[in-house]
């Protein structure tokens, strides 16, 4: 099985959310709902001396969807199997099967799966699929006007940009073994060191 | 916010019921009442009510109910699919209990059912901890998620068992007393050394947690000094409604306490 | 639903599509079509399954979405982008952004944000206007009720009538407003109209960069001094100061250009209060420095270069005037020189790091750094950003920084950048080029002062309040007609101000709104006029500061309810006024104006490339680019022979020290060589004891101005929040998203705070835009920080300076 991924280049990601609406635009996703979340990460502390300063913060932005994981604890963790995996490795949700208990919500440290209000069931990215079968991109893919969003085969591209996979706050690889590879940001470094934090986990709260 | 209220009602429900089978099979065991008494004969109705209660709580914070019948599919792997096996087992064991204290069954029915009883309560509370022991939310997957679970499980059971028994005048053992305090005590205390590494917002809650503990414990003490009956019985009530509204309020901040920390 | 069984299900784990696509997964070319192959019946399943998902609403029952291409609605950010809309049954079902294929940097692709992407919940708002409405309230009230279009026609053509008879057509304004911006539609069909039928009162100068706009060509005499951006590649150095194109777009693409500029080896720094998206994504370092004090960080990079000699001496002697004493214009030789400014020769304070350390906050070694590192480092790009000069005293670190950019020779040179207004050189975009015609009224005002016009208009003055055309005005404003703009309430300063004068019918006697929504300008309107989007009517999006596009807006669906397109309602007004012929040149419709925009401005003027109207509509291109292989640097001639190639200042050269301003004789304001000055709201003077923090208003990434406030995919994304450090959080005992009140002697907002590490110690920061809804004690709910700020004018540019406020915030009862 070939695994797929996402590349977020956090060097450069301003941090813009395009990929998030865009994906809510061609999800038809309600307020509230986000398969694509923008997390704003800061780290560091301010320092001065008589009103100078001698020390300032700095940040930076990891664009997170569902990573399709290898290994997904979603899968393990839905009782009535409506998550499954594709040949392809997308994790996907079956509405026939999904009883709406969220339990999948709680346990993806990634937090991708969101309940759906409206269904009463679990909604997540899908790679958009559609446009995959038609040769195109996901839709935040394409959004990116930073252009530090990729999609492809996790192997490939961790040979073209270096196989990178865990920075602040994300949990470790061998967790779930998710399809995300990143260039990490210069303040990504000693990031849990310096007090670093997610600063706005609230606007992805349901 | 999801709509965690049933899952406060379900789990804290649950949990008192599964106490309540421990504790009257410690009581009866121990020789403080006897397998007939109406205290035990209540009892298995009140297990069944409270089993009922969450399980419509349960069901109903679905987001799709009618899809609940693929619940136990993933029983191999997902703690829910156990949970809700286990769930289903011991109601259909309580419910078998509380129509075999009215109507007459057969002794191959009646005399293994305190202990079948017994053993999906402890699959429940089990199954029902590791649910929650999840990697991807830091604020649960701790030994302090099993801790908690275990002594509301006997607080809440402990408080409806001294309840009933006082209801049907038998005499509540110091035993009893003794677990139910001790219980309360661990929970309080394991709740109150969670919340004050937390946020000092938390502050009010903690003191309320506090100060329920520690009525349940003095109405409890009176109690146990007390002569008269009458007032024995309200400070019973007392310490049950203390004790259930911490637990509800320990539950509701447990639950709480998974958006601070998840990403 | 559908409720197919456990094994029907099952081929999707299995489906042949997937095996097929896996095995093509390995190859470089990453969805070979040989997927499509297999394409229709996976499709299906998963149409199927999108559909009890409960997503693609429209898309998924109908027949294949209509993709129609055309531009981001024009709302007066510094984007142009292109958007792809799927538009099925009459509604717009998806909006796609730019997928040209060729995304290089001569001509890289025009990729919306989440203005654009996130339209659709604007454009199908419940919220939106559907029909006329009258006033019955109060004014302000916000109480209307529905009438017919013929019955509002008569009351705008009754009420225009009676102004222009009583007063005079000068007692008319269609005030500034951007809020619909492509041509045809916002107020410019308004505009055209007025102007055959009299004339309005005129303005002058913007909102946006008042005092870049008038004090760039003080220096360099044009505002024509920016490279073209693809240059900004070649360059060693860029200080973003004060910019932020992550988020306000200065341009599309200006971050994607800065990201190569980086990947080519240049450093990037950006000075800024906040850790902006920008100071995140795009710079190497960030520099925050107290809002305000810009221009004396300025002062003192240059004493460091000046001490240490880095300045170009060579360009300096060639092409400045004003740098020392050796090189004064004629009759100005005893005047204060730049170099004694920075020397401080004449008022006895060198502009030593030491002295800007306790202004600016910034460590007097960090100045010296970055002086030394954008003296030295090679072509290097000071971009000023326009936030700081919406300031007390705007100019003059607009002078400031271009003159850096003189004294270190950066002008004139590929990789340089002259700093100023920078409108891009070679053609600079031509805005909006819908004929409005000429105005028979001549006076104009500066666009800020029109509250001074309704309350003091005859007594307005050249020198103090910037009137223009006439000596005096025969009347205050009597009549507004609001098109498009939101700057009646929201967007001007002062708004619980703008509000008291608005409300007294004694001084405005009629206001008309036109717009997409009640927006807080349309409240305080008598007559409420509904109008479809730009994706309901025809249009021409045309560059911003840097174009080289132009991009065909078809109507992409029908306006809905009664709403009609801003230029139909003018000239549905022009049949009564007896001007339709002469406002419609014969019947033209919108499209029509189209067509001649394309083919008689465009293809002649700028673009002789351009496919013409029909072939760029018939292709469905909506797009065109004219490519950028080799880009142009502004005063490269002047450059190579400034002799020959004067500017048209009036020493023809570069002006540190500008004799016009000499002449305006208010030194303390306006001083002739560009001057650090304290501002009149500071945390150094006594207004600080009562409101301790500066509070800024930055563009926000969720908003165009006020626009898409009520858009809840973007206000999801980005919500309105005050922000604040964690250590004025901490003095104030706030914790996060609590609801606080901000408040100074011109009103309150109580809003909830967000605390944050992004923003400086000291300093709030209220994002500019959000609908001014006050309560019944007057508390602005919405959060629009011009509830905050001041009327005062800038000295020179007679600007907006609604940067320059000082607050106080506490924890609020109110939820």
């Amino acid at each position: 099985m070939s695994k797929l991924a996402f590349y977020v280049d956090t060097t450069a990601c301003s941090g813009c959310k395009a990929c998030q609406v865009a994906c809510n635009d061609k999800n038809d996703l309600w307020p509230g709902i986000s398969w694509r979340r923008v997390y704003e990460v800061e780290v560091g502390e301010w320092k001065e001396r008589d009103g100078v300063i001698t020390e300032k913060p700095a940040g930076y932005y990891i664009s997170m969807s569902c990573n399709h994981c290898e290994n997904p604890e979603c899968l393990k963790s839905c009782p009535s199997k409506a998550l499954f995996q594709t040949l392809d490795g997308l994790v996907l949700v079956n509405p026939d099967l999904c009883i709406g208990c969220f339990y999948c919500e709680w346990s993806c440290p990634y937090g991708a799966l969101n309940f759906d209000f409206n269904t009463g069931i679990m909604s997540k990215c899908d790679a958009c699929e559609d446009l995959l079968f038609i040769g195109k991109n996901p839709a935040c893919v394409d959004a990116c006007p930073m252009r530090v969003l990729k999609f492809g085969n996790f192997r490939e591209m961790a040979n073209e940009f270096g196989e990178i996979t865990q920075i602040f706050p994300l949990p470790d690889y061998s967790m779930t073994r998710p399809g995300i590879l990143l260039k990490p940001h210069d303040a990504s470094k000693g990031a849990v060191d310096d007090n670093a934090g997610v600063n706005n986990t609230q606007n992805y709260r349901q | 916010m999801k709509n965690y209220f049933s899952l406060v009602l379900f789990t804290y429900l649950s949990q008192a019921a599964i106490g309540m089978v421990f504790v009257r099979e410690f009581l009866i065991i121990s020789g403080n009442i006897s397998r007939g008494s109406r205290s035990v004969l209540n009892s298995y109705h009140i297990i069944s009510l409270l089993l009922i209660i969450s399980l419509l709580a349960a069901f109903f914070h679905l987001g799709r109910p009618q899809n609940a019948i693929h619940a136990v599919r993933n029983i191999t792997s997902s703690p829910l699919s156990m949970e809700i096996a286990s769930m289903s087992m011991l109601i259909f064991f309580a419910l078998l209990g509380s129509i075999s204290m009215i109507y007459s069954m057969p002794r191959f029915v009646t005399t293994p059912l305190p202990s079948l009883m017994v053993i999906a309560s402890f699959l429940l509370l089990v199954t029902m901890t590791m649910v929650y022991l999840l990697p991807a939310v830091p604020a649960w997957n701790r030994p302090f998620t099993p801790l908690v679970f275990t002594f509301t499980a006997l607080s809440a059971g402990t408080a409806i068992m001294s309840l009933l028994m006082f209801h049907h005048d038998t005499a509540i053992s110091l035993r009893l007393i003794a677990i139910s305090s001790l219980a309360l005590l661990i929970m309080a205390v394991a709740y109150i050394t969670r919340l004050s590494w937390g946020e000092p917002r938390l502050l009010g809650i903690t003191l309320i947690i506090s100060l329920l503990t520690v009525v349940a414990l003095t109405a409890f003490i009176l109690t146990v000094r007390s002569s008269d009956m009458n007032k024995s019985f309200r400070l019973v009530v007392i310490s049950a409604v203390a004790i259930i509204s911490s637990g509800l309020i320990a539950r509701i901040v447990f639950f709480l306490s998974y958006d601070n920390t998840v990403l | 639903m559908n409720k197919s069984s456990d094994k029907s299900k099952k081929p999707i784990l299995n489906r042949r599509g997937f095996v097929q696509w896996s095995s093509v997964v390995g190859g470089s070319l990453l969805f070979s079509p040989v997927f499509e192959a297999y394409g229709s019946k996976s499709t299906r399943l998963i149409k199927k399954r999108s559909s009890v998902v409960g997503k693609g609403e429209a898309g998924d029952q109908g027949p294949a979405p209509t993709i129609i291409r055309t531009a981001c609605p024009g709302h007066n950010c510094g984007g142009r982008c292109v958007l792809k809309v799927h538009v099925s049954g009459g509604q717009i079902v998806r909006i796609e952004g730019d997928d040209r294929p060729h995304d290089g940097i001569d001509d890289p692709q025009l990729r919306a944000c989440i203005r654009g992407r996130g339209y659709r919940k604007r454009q199908y708002s419940p919220d939106r206007l559907k029909y006329p409405l009258k006033r019955t309230g109060k004014r302000g009230e916000g109480k209307f009720e529905r009438i017919s279009w013929d019955e509002a026609y008569d009351i705008l053509y009754r009420e225009i009538s009676r102004v222009r008879e009583k007063y005079g057509n000068s007692a008319i304004y269609v005030p500034y407003g951007t809020g619909s911006y492509n041509n045809l539609n916002g107020r410019w069909p308004v505009a055209r109209l007025m102007n055959l039928i009299g004339g309005s009162l005129g303005f002058y100068n913007s909102y946006s960069w008042a005092c870049i706009n008038i004090a760039t060509p003080y220096v360099y005499g044009t505002l024509s001094t920016g490279n073209q951006r693809q240059d900004w590649v070649n360059s060693k150095y860029i200080i973003m100061w004060g910019w932020n194109p992550a988020e306000m777009r200065d341009g599309t693409n200006s971050e994607f250009f800065i990201k190569k500029a980086r990947e080519n080896g240049a450093r990037v720094v950006c000075i800024d209060p906040r850790l902006s998206m920008s100071a995140i994504a795009l710079a190497d370092e960030w520099i925050p420095i107290r809002p305000g004090t810009d221009a004396a960080m300025m002062s003192a990079m240059a004493y460091v270069m000046i001490k240490e000699d880095l300045v170009d001496k060579d360009f300096i002697k060639k092409a400045c005037v004003g740098f020392d004493r050796s090189q004064m214009p004629e009759g100005y030789e005893d005047e204060e020189s730049y170099s004694d400014y920075i020397l401080g020769t004449r008022d006895g304070t060198p502009k030593t790091p030491e002295w800007a350390e306790k202004i600016t906050r910034v460590p007097a070694e960090t100045i010296a750094r970055i002086a030394r590192e954008y003296a030295t480092s090679g072509p290097a790009v000071l971009y000023q950003g326009y936030g700081m000069q919406r300031r007390a005293y705007g100019e003059q670190v607009v002078i400031a920084g271009a003159v850096l950019a003189a004294i270190t020779g950066n002008v004139g040179i590929s990789g340089g950048w002259a700093s100023g207004l920078a409108n891009q050189v070679g053609g600079a975009p031509f805005w909006t080029v819908f004929p409005t015609g000429s105005n028979p009224v001549r006076a104009s005002i500066p666009v800020f002062l029109w509250t001074e016009a309704i309350i003091r208009g005859k007594e307005m003055t050249a020198e103090e309040h910037g009137l223009r055309g006439v000596r005096q005005l025969d009347n205050d404003i009597k009549l507004i007609w609001n098109v498009a703009s939101n700057i009646l309430i929201n967007q001007h300063s002062n708004t619980n101000r703008t509000a008291d004068i608005l409300r007294d019918e004694s001084k405005v006697e009629f206001i008309a709104v036109q717009d997409n929504f009640l927006t807080s300008s349309a409240m305080f309107a008598d007559l409420v006029l509904p109008v479809c989007t730009q994706f309901e009517m025809w249009g021409v999006s045309d560059g911003w500061k840097y174009g080289e596009e132009v991009i065909v807006m078809p109507k992409v669906v029908d306006p809905p309810f009664e709403t009609k397109s801003d230029y139909r309602i003018a000239a549905d007004m022009a049949e009564r006024f007896g001007v339709y012929d002469r406002f419609t040149e014969g019947g033209r419709d919108e499209k029509d104006w189209c067509e001649w925009i394309i083919d008689n401005v465009y293809r002649r003027r700028r673009f002789p490339d351009m496919p013409s109207f029909s072939e760029m509509v018939e292709s469905n291109r909506a797009v065109y680019v004219r490519k950028v292989n080799k880009p142009l640097v502004a005063f490269e001639a002047f450059r190579k022979d400034p002799e020959a190639n004067p500017l048209s200042t009036p020493s023809g050269k570069i002006e540190l020290f500008s004799s016009r301003l000499h002449r305006m004789n208010r030194p303390d304001e306006i001083p002739a060589v560009p001057k650090y000055i304290e501002e009149w709201e500071s945390p150094f003077g006594p207004e600080a004891s009562s409101y301790p923090l500066q509070a800024i208003g930055h563009h926000y990434m969720s908003r165009v101005h006020s626009t898409h406030d009520n858009n809840e995919w973007t206000m999801e994304a980005y919500p309105q929040l005050l922000f604040i450090n964690p250590k004025d959080a901490e003095e104030r005992g706030l914790h996060d998203e609590q609801m606080v009140k901000v408040w100074n002697d011109r009103g309150a907002i109580i809003i909830p705070c967000k605390i944050t590490r992004k923003i400086m110690p000291g300093v709030v920061n209220i994002p500019q835009g959000a609908w001014y809804k006050p309560d019944r004690d007057g508390d602005d709910r919405g959060g629009n920080v011009n509830t905050l700020t001041s009327e005062r004018w800038t000295p020179l540019a007679k600007g907006n300076p609604q940067h320059t406020i000082m607050v106080q915030v506490e924890r609020s009862s109110k939820r």
